[in-house]
């Protein structure tokens, strides 16, 4: 089943005694593009760092590319670009082309140092945030929406299957997020990546989405993002009871 | 100088030495430093002075052991120092830095007793402890050989890994790096650094060697592979001013060394200071 590349069966967690996630069920189907909205606290960040294994499964199932996610491995297929990102320490010396290229490590393997055709995939990634001609400046030295594209180059550079990214326009410019979401568009519908977003961007996501889960410890809404804008215009203030389970829930 | 160097088998064991741990130590200086570890460096060398401690106490008191050298059981003692520390993060995930404390105090209380056990300070001590031009023996020379050859090649192998755990470790995670065997290794290679450092520097002035020519070049450097290089080259000024400086006026070397260091760390500072004011009076000519 490799039209299937997350699958996410009764997955709850909590932190401590404070539950985040009840029994969520949802499926990432190849070249979906899927937004994931929902207020502060609503354990989207979790569900991503669930899914990149950063925190230990606790209840329910993840399957990543048709294999459970205890014995997945190629990670290399997924790109991630974290909430964090833009905060990262920026005095660590080192180039945009070190970060970036640093996004190869797994895939080049052990024992083995970059060559020239890493450096070069490496432009090619930078290119395609537009920010080429800065592979030889010091990271520090960028503006924190630099540094986000930065990190949104180095997910790219593995020409991962899957992106995952979490709030990855906070702290970019206008026309660099339109850029942005073009660019996603463009990996989505001619190189049928599968995108996985988490933003509070609630009307770009509409307008680029092609599904929209909408979440508050469980899933509230799931359908496609033209419902979702439907759905918004009818009743903007009460976008968060629009399920019956959703309201249980609250 | 020079002369005395090709005249005394001694000397020439001292600079050796002291230009391999000119590189070893500001070469894993730099990965500690940004990892903001830099005290692991400190309470790995009062492990590694209990290890000496004990060493020069069975020496005095056990007869077929009086020729052991000190080395071993220091770096012994300073690998399962790391191990420790890595156990003790793992227990406090959200205060790790509590570890290095508790490692330095029982490395210091260890070497306490010993030292009393040893009826007080012999020179040998006093020797391990702020480094020393003459007592670097043949034997010395040929263990901190093999230990620059290990770190020079792991670091070389591993060098993508080590970056990429040290700019963003939640990244290497995600990227399905063996985090935590990456880590490890590092780890023990500081501690085999550690112990071979002190016989020049001195244990109690070790980390300073890893830290300080890093700090400077950090000022300078644009580059992650710059920095390391710059590191190495501030590091090898310190250590060989510091040996000749030692030799003439017959100090401990680690006291000299660190004091270089300063200096040029002081000296990188004040030099940007003054780039970012000539910088802004060249525009305002203009
Ligand atoms: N490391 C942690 N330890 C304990 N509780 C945590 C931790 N991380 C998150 N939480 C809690 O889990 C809940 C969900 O957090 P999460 O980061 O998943 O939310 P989110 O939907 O991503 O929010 P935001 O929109 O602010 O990014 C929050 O109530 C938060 O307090
Ligand atoms: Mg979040």
């Amino acid at each position: 089943m490799t039209s299937e590349i997350v699958k996410i069966n009764n997955l709850s967690y909590r932190y401590e005694q404070n539950p985040v996630l009840n029994h969520l069920n949802f499926t990432l189907y190849k070249s979906d593009y899927l937004g994931i909205v929902g207020p502060n606290g609503s354990g989207k960040s979790t569900i991503l760092k669930l899914i990149l294994n950063l925190l230990t499964l606790q209840k329910g199932e993840i399957h990543l590319f048709g294999e459970s996610i205890q014995r997945f491995n190629d990670w290399e297929k997924i790109g991630y670009v974290s909430q964090k990102a833009a905060s990262f320490n920026s005095g660590f010396p080192a180039t945009v082309e070190e970060v970036v290229i640093s996004g190869l490590t797994k895939k080049v393997g052990m024992f083995k140092a970059f060559n020239d055709s890493h450096r070069k995939e490496c432009i090619k990634a930078l290119e395609k945030v537009g920010l080429s001609q800065f592979a030889k400046r010091n990271i520090g030295e960028l503006s924190g929406g630099q540094q986000q594209r930065v990190f949104i180059a180095r997910a790219l550079i593995n020409n991962p299957e899957l992106l995952i990214l979490d709030e990855p326009t906070v702290g970019i410019d206008e026309q660099h997020v339109k850029e942005f979401y073009e660019l996603l568009n463009e990996l989505n519908r001619k190189h049928a990546f599968t995108i996985l977003l988490v933003t509070h961007d609630s009307d770009f996501i509409t307008k680029n989405a092609t599904r929209i889960i909408h979440m508050d410890k469980t899933i509230t809404f799931d359908a496609s993002a033209t419902e979702f804008s439907k759905l918004k215009s009818k009743e903007m203030h009460q976008i968060y009871g629009c399920t019956d389970e959703g309201r249980k829930e609250n | 100088m020079i002369y005395d160097i090709l005249q005394y088998d001694f000397l020439q064991f001292a600079f050796l030495t002291g230009l391999m741990i000119g590189i070893i130590a500001p070469l894993l200086g730099v990965f500690i430093v940004v990892r903001r570890l830099s005290l692991i460096a400190d309470a790995l060398s009062h492990v590694t002075l209990s290890g000496i401690a004990l060493s020069l106490l069975l020496s005095k008191n056990i007869g077929s052991l009086a020729n052991l050298n000190p080395l071993y059981i220091g770096m012994g003692f300073s690998v399962v120092g790391s191990l420790f520390i890595e156990r003790l993060r793992a227990v406090y995930k959200h205060y790790q830095e509590l570890a290095i404390p508790i490692i330095l105090s029982a490395g210091i209380g260890l070497g306490v007793i010993f030292i009393s056990l040893a009826k007080g300070f012999t020179t040998d001590l006093f020797n391990y402890l702020f480094g020393s031009v003459s007592a670097v023996s043949q034997q010395d020379l040929l263990i901190i050989a093999i230990i620059t050859v290990i770190v020079i090649g792991t670091v070389y192998l591993l060098y993508k890994e080590l970056f990429l755990l040290s700019f963003d470790e939640e990244h290497a995670k995600t990227s399905g790096l063996k985090v935590n065997a990456v880590h490890f290794t590092f780890i023990i290679l500081v501690a085999l650094v550690i112990a071979a450092s002190m016989r020049v520097v001195g244990i109690l002035l070790v980390s300073s060697l890893m830290t300080l020519p890093v700090a400077a070049a950090m000022k300078i450097a644009k580059s992650f592979k710059k920095l390391i290089f710059i590191s190495i080259m501030f590091a090898e000024i310190a250590v060989v001013g510091g040996l000749i400086i030692s030799y003439y006026l017959d100090l401990a070397p680690g006291g000299s060394i660190v004091v270089l260091s300063i200096l040029l760390l002081l000296t990188t500072i004040i030099c940007r200071k003054i780039q970012a004011k000539t910088a802004w009076k060249g525009e305002d000519a203009s």
